[in-house]
């Protein structure tokens, strides 16, 4: 506890009781906060780019290298807005990231190991938690989410290639199998069938990127990167209109069924907030 | 809340040491199929006939391999609801990656890629080598997937792999020179250090956040307008700093590893094509005149119009559809053609019925009435008429010359279920 | 911590009753978890004894005993736990929820809070853990049913958990906290709802699968429903304003006021 949390604490106007049960709801808030923003993170990012981060054999120089980002950067933009709007807590992308990181290594060992016997190098994950770091930092230091998307999502898309080529970048060794020349990442593809992924159901650069040579990598981090920064923004908006916090008037008929003695559901709700300015 | 989770636990026990009892009890037989009865049978009898299947063996230890190999026919009588194989790849159906594919060919070419422009009416080669990796008993299906039509799955044969999984490696040279000890867990020691890593920075990030008074004193913080109290000077220094050591990490690491994997190559994406393996002229044609279904009897009935174009007699050896072999168990020539590995379960031993088995003259027409009667029909689910959108029915007829010579010929045509055996009666 | 907390702040001053009495019990919480874990648990070891050995054609006597069995047995029984515990939360509404006192209104406060903690934690096996593993199943081996081992414990065995729950929170709150009776949330609605409608829109997906998508490719717009109602879940910002908006406020009514608050 140091000077500038007695100050927070003196400032909320809180008894010392009080101060203890907002401590014990500070846990429960943040337990439920993690298991929601590591379900939603997870569903979202599965069922919208999952297939690319499944497979090593997915990881392709064309589509891999901008979906991730723009399909992680969603959930990552709506919680940074919730925790920022609500308490100025910049660890939305953060948690979301990390979350979802750890679900899906998770489920890397228990399922497509453990129940389906595929070895992990087939199903490494890649991740865009540098880029959610730097998103999260970005915010801070500008307190504006404008400069946050317009510079800490360009970040974000930019870094995914390079943070995860460090440990990504021996699986494209090339290997010779049945006389052609292949990348070591489609010879596990390869080696270990899958019979509802045959090879032709893999969306992957099929060498439409021939005019930019040997540097397609790149213009798809840079296109990842541009379409970054209008995804933040939407779902930065989401992320708001998701602190929407009415309530509708019940009804008459709902207050017969329901019975009450006095009143139970007669007057407006006495709380009326709204996302604190 | 927990009255509901105490009766479900123990429902769940209940009906799970149920179960157990059972499976003591019965050894039902794993399953030996891998999806395919569900697949309309206009599909499985209309699109990929696989023939003169083999497979090497039966019994292999961990890293054996075991070759399955043999030719499919590309149906004329290509049903409307599958798309054409115009883009398709050789895989397998095995339970997970229990066994690992070493080498494919179709028609002699490596097809470790998809192959594209496969003709209908013609038939091609292939050859899949598979490598035993976890011990236990799996159902080994050579399979077709055909883009917008799905896995078209051959017949299945049991291997049985013995010795221990540990014993299992996949060691490969890169063409740099590389010596990869395992395939199965190249990198990911690697991987999940640097994740680790990235990890642990992201948890000092939000512990250093949370572990402050959070939710309502900041919330009341805020309503007072002492936002400077949450966000402070300390606050950007440490958000400055993560930022410089993020760009510093990934700028520095990625650059390593450029220098390091001087030689990397994108992932492989092109298809090949392949000529059919050579037509011989046709020496026989059939057509068909009538087919009925016996519901209750469980048989296949085809009045067929064969028409001997060839020089020499033939007999009517096999029909094979499905998967399923019905052969004419008095032709010696048709019963050596079935492979001594071939799953028996695919070969019912009623075999073919044929209403005049004479060898049919070169240059003679006769109408002939073929018997296909097996429980399999249902058991393999070929007969589902009154849920089907397509009551065609094909197969290969399978013709032996005196010389022990094999011609093929495709039939097909509507199939008319019958239902009773009164109306059976009038058929016949 | 907060023991140091309370002794750290000046002129300490406690003016409710409730003063030194704890506000949460994490017991009914912790039990529940175990619960749930315990279920969960035994669904992925089901999977692991029997998906693969009896469950890759569904046409097979052994699918219907070990599979078809699990199917009809669970869903009456997640659902019928469900509605015995909707109905005991209808039948024991308190009729006079406008009249209760700041205490017992924190504390029902609280209670909504474990009920989340409930209804998070279940979501979250379908999430991620259980949703993942769908993918191992549809895109390793060939799809022949709706009802696959994956499926049967992904859809309708998670599914109906947390629809459990989630009802379950927004019974709670509307049956015993005023503001929730007052008025319907539109965030705790929107929370509780769109997980829920993941269920119905299992008609979409096995009816766009019948279009020969036999090969699985998870990001396909078909399956886009699943995502686009999991982030309902966002509406957790807004249950964060009502919930935490009022408890600061009996946070004081209940906890008295700080003698220095600034």
């Amino acid at each position: 506890m140091n000077l500038n949390d007695l100050a927070i604490l003196k400032v909320s106007g809180l008894s010392p009781q009080a101060i203890k049960w907002s401590r014990t709801l500070d846990v429960l808030i943040v337990i439920v906060a993690a298991f929601l923003i590591w379900a939603v993170s997870h569903i979202s990012f599965l069922l919208l780019g999952g297939d690319w981060d499944f497979f090593i054999d997915w990881k392709d120089r064309q589509y891999w290298i901008l979906i991730i980002p723009i399909t992680t950067i969603t959930m990552a933009a709506a919680f940074q807005a919730i925790f920022w709007n609500l308490f100025r807590l910049p660890v939305g992308a953060t948690a979301s990231l990390l979350l979802l990181l750890v679900g899906t290594w998770i489920v890397r060992y228990h399922s497509w190991q453990g129940l389906a016997f595929f070895p992990i190098s087939l199903v490494v994950p890649g991740t865009c938690l540098m880029g959610a770091l730097v998103l999260d930092a970005v915010l801070v230091l500008s307190r504006s989410w404008l400069v946050t998307g317009a510079f800490g999502a360009v970040l974000y898309g930019l870094l995914f290639y390079p943070s995860n080529w460090i440990y990504m970048a021996g699986y494209f060794q090339p290997v010779q199998n049945m006389g052609d020349m292949t990348s070591v990442a489609d010879l596990i593809g390869y080696t270990f069938p899958r019979a509802g992924t045959p090879e032709y159901i893999r969306i992957i650069e099929r060498g439409t990127l021939r005019t930019f040579g040997d540097t397609p990598t790149w213009v798809s981090a840079f296109f990842s990167a541009f379409a970054c920064i209008f995804l933040y923004y939407l779902f930065w908006g989401l992320g708001v209109l998701a602190c929407n916090s009415r309530f509708f008037p019940v009804g008459d008929r709902f207050k017969s069924i329901y019975g009450g003695k006095s009143g139970a559901a007669d007057s407006e709700p006495a709380l009326k907030p709204g996302v604190p300015s | 809340m927990s009255l509901r989770n105490r009766w479900g636990l123990r429902a769940g026990l209940v009906q799970l040491s149920v179960l157990l009892t059972l499976l003591g009890s019965l050894l039902p037989t794993p399953a030996a199929a891998h999806g395919e009865r569900a697949t309309e049978p206009y599909i499985r009898t209309r699109t990929v006939h696989w023939y003169d299947v083999t497979w090497s063996s039966q019994k292999i230890n961990v890293s054996d391999t075991v070759t399955v190999e043999g030719k499919f026919h590309l149906f004329t009588d290509w049903p409307d609801a599958a798309t054409k194989p115009e883009l398709a790849f050789l895989s397998n159906a095995s339970p997970g990656a229990v066994m690992t594919r070493v080498e494919s060919y179709i028609n002699g070419m490596p097809a470790q890629q998809s192959v594209r422009q496969l003709e209908i009416g013609r038939d091609y080669s292939f050859k899949l080598v598979m490598r035993g990796r976890i011990p236990g008993r799996w159902h080994l299906h050579p399979v077709l997937n055909v883009h917008g039509a799905g896995p078209i799955v051959g017949p299945g044969h049991w291997v049985d792999v013995a010795g221990s999984a540990a014993d299992f490696k996949v060691p490969v040279t890169t063409m740099t020179g590389e010596v990869i000890d395992d395939l199965q867990h190249y990198g990911v020691a690697r991987v999940q250090w640097w994740q680790a890593g990235y990890a642990l920075l992201a948890i000092a990030w939000i512990v250093w956040w949370i572990r402050r008074p959070l939710i309502v004193p900041r919330w009341n913080a805020i309503k007072k307008g002492r936002e400077d109290l949450l966000v402070t000077r300390t606050d950007d220094r440490v958000a400055a700093g993560l930022l410089v050591v993020v760009l510093v990490v990934v700028i520095a690491g990625y650059r390593y590893t450029t220098q390091k994997y001087e030689y990397v190559v994108p992932l492989q994406a092109g298809s090949f094509k392949t000529k059919p393996l050579p037509q011989e002229s046709p020496v026989v044609t059939v057509e068909l005149k009538d087919a009925t279904y016996d519901v209750p009897g469980r048989s296949l009935r085809l009045d067929v119009e064969i028409t001997n174009q060839s020089g020499s007699p033939l007999r009517v050896g096999e029909f094979s559809t499905a998967n399923l072999r019905f052969i004419n168990q008095s032709l010696d020539v048709a019963l050596a053609g079935v492979d001594p590995s071939f799953p028996k379960d695919l070969v019912p031993g009623s075999g073919l019925r044929i209403s005049d088995d004479s060898p049919v003259a070169p240059g003679e027409t006769r109408k002939l009435r073929l018997e296909a009667t097996d429980a399999a029909w249902e058991t393999e689910r070929l007969v589902s008429f009154l849920t089907n959108v397509d009551s065609r029915v094909g197969g290969m007829l399978f013709f032996f010359d005196g010389g022990g010579q094999r011609h093929m010929a495709e039939v097909s045509g509507p199939i008319v279920p019958v239902f009773t055996q009164l109306r059976l009666a009038e058929k016949s | 911590m907060s023991t140091h907390v309370v002794s750290s702040v000046p002129s300490p001053q406690v003016s409710s009753a409730a003063a030194g009495r704890s506000m949460f019990n994490f017991v009914p919480v912790a039990i529940g978890w175990g619960l749930l874990l315990a279920v969960y648990a035994s669904y992925r070891l089901y999977q692991g004894a029997f998906a693969f050995e009896y469950g890759l054609d569904a046409t097979s006597p052994e699918f219907a005993r070990y599979w078809m069995t699990l199917f009809k047995v669970e869903v009456p029984l997640i659902f019928g736990s469900g509605l015995c515990i909707w109905t005991y939360l209808w039948f024991t509404r308190d009729r006079d929820v406008a009249k209760i006192d700041a205490e017992t209104e924190l504390r029902r406060y609280f209670s909504l809070v474990a009920w989340f903690m409930m209804y998070t934690f279940s979501f979250l096996w379908i999430a991620s853990f259980f949703g993942e593993g769908d993918a191992t199943w549809h895109q390793t081996v060939i799809r022949d049913t709706a009802l696959t081992p994956s499926h049967i414990v992904v859809f309708y065995a998670c599914v109906p958990l947390y629809i459990v729950f989630g009802v379950s929170s927004l019974l709670y709150a509307t049956t015993r906290i005023p503001a929730f009776a007052r008025g319907y949330s539109v965030p705790l609605i929107m929370a509780v709802l769109g997980p829920g409608l993941i269920l119905p829109n299992l008609g979409f997906n096995e009816w766009g699968h019948a279009f020969w998508m036999t090969e699985e490719i998870f990001s396909h717009p078909l399956h886009w429903g699943f995502p686009i109602l999991g982030w309902t879940g966002l509406a957790l910002g807004g249950l964060f304003i009502q919930v935490v908006g009022r408890m600061a406020e009996l946070f004081k009514e209940v906890g008295g006021p700080a003698s220095d608050a600034a």
